[in-house]
């Protein structure tokens, strides 16, 4: 595993959450519950990008919602609303002072 | 004698024929990616050749919902047509699709629309051709990053409904085969329908205005 800068706390301020490529994988950077949370940006149904839309809440539950298609990923865990075998992957996240970095293989 | 309103639009791209067919036959990103023009699609019939949907639909400079009756037909693997209908089968509406690929395995996409109208309507065809280019640039716009987006997470051996295994599994090696041909089998698996009625699978949209970043910052 690798570790490697993805962005700044600072970006992650400006814009509540964000994604970028690092070492082909594509990743979300986002706050939940006061922690920075890195996850997989790629949407398991055809690639399409999961963290495209700012957060919703559905049925008192967190969201991501995919712009391809609309399927929903629940905040906390990374699993789709619909269909519960689609789990977006979570990296480990690591803070040094401004920096964001990401384990990746 | 029948008076057809004209239109033509065409563009290139660097993406392969295959791709751009996915992408028209991938129905349901109509209330994903072009959430800001259609609301609802409920798809009836499909099969690898052919595709009867209903859909809400907001044209450029008309500011409401039409429902319409479309009916899309695979030609060939270089050539489509699509039948709309709406306003009770008043309008009817005609569009062909070529697709142009080169041997560089570049493809060029033009569609051509005929609207049918009383021959005193003839009068309008400025302003349906200003309308229809307008609806190809728009719908163009948000459906080239899909279409790069999806080459990219192809080539990075991207699997339908799985995702990237190296990505899904820390453990797993990273894809490094060379380029695949882009596979595209007909009609595409559908799962991510509200529900399944009698008739046929609707497909919702579920952000109305988005507040977004897209489709990400730019790299490091
Ligand atoms: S690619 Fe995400 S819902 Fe289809
Ligand atoms: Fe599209």
């Amino acid at each position: 595993m690798q570790k490697k800068l993805i962005g700044t706390l600072n970006e992650l301020n400006k814009h509540k959450q964000f994604s970028r490529w690092v070492n082909d994988h594509d990743i979300l950077v986002f706050l939940n519950k006061n922690k920075v949370k890195a996850i997989s940006n790629i949407c398991p149904h055809f690639g399409g990008p999961v963290g495209y839309h700012e957060i919703t809440e559905v049925n008192g539950e967190k969201v991501f919602t995919c712009l391809w298609h609309n399927l929903q990923f629940n905040v906390d865990n990374g699993v789709c609303t619909l269909h519960k075998n689609l789990k977006l992957r979570e990296y480990e996240v690591i803070i040094d002072s401004d920096n964001i970095f990401v384990y990746v293989n | 004698m029948k008076y057809f309103l004209k239109s033509k639009s065409s563009l290139k791209t660097n993406f392969p024929k295959k791709l751009l067919l996915w992408n028209y036959w991938d129905h349901e990103h109509i209330v994903g990616t072009h959430f800001k023009h259609y609301k609802k699609v409920n798809i009836i019939y499909e099969d690898n050749k052919t595709c009867l949907s209903e859909r809400l639909a907001k044209l450029p400079y008309i500011p409401f919902y039409i429902k319409t009756t479309d009916f899309a037909i695979l030609l060939n693997g270089s050539q489509m047509v699509v039948y709309h209908y709406a306003l009770f089968n008043l309008l009817f509406c005609k569009q062909t699709f070529y697709f142009e690929e080169d041997n560089k395995g570049y493809c060029k996409v033009t569609r051509i629309d005929y609207l049918e109208v009383p021959r005193f309507l003839t009068i309008l065809q400025p302003f349906f051709d200003k309308i229809m280019r307008k609806w190809f640039i728009d719908v163009w716009k948000e459906d080239m990053p899909m279409r790069k987006r999806r080459l990219r997470v192809w080539k990075l051996g991207f699997n339908d409904f799985r995702g990237i295994d190296y990505v899904n599994n820390p453990a797993e090696k990273k894809f490094t085969k060379p380029m695949r041909p882009y596979k595209l089998e007909l009609p595409i698996a559908k799962i991510t329908h509200e529900k399944n009625t009698k008739s046929g699978k609707v497909f919702l949209r579920k952000i109305e205005k988005s507040k977004h970043i897209g489709y990400g910052l730019p790299k490091l």
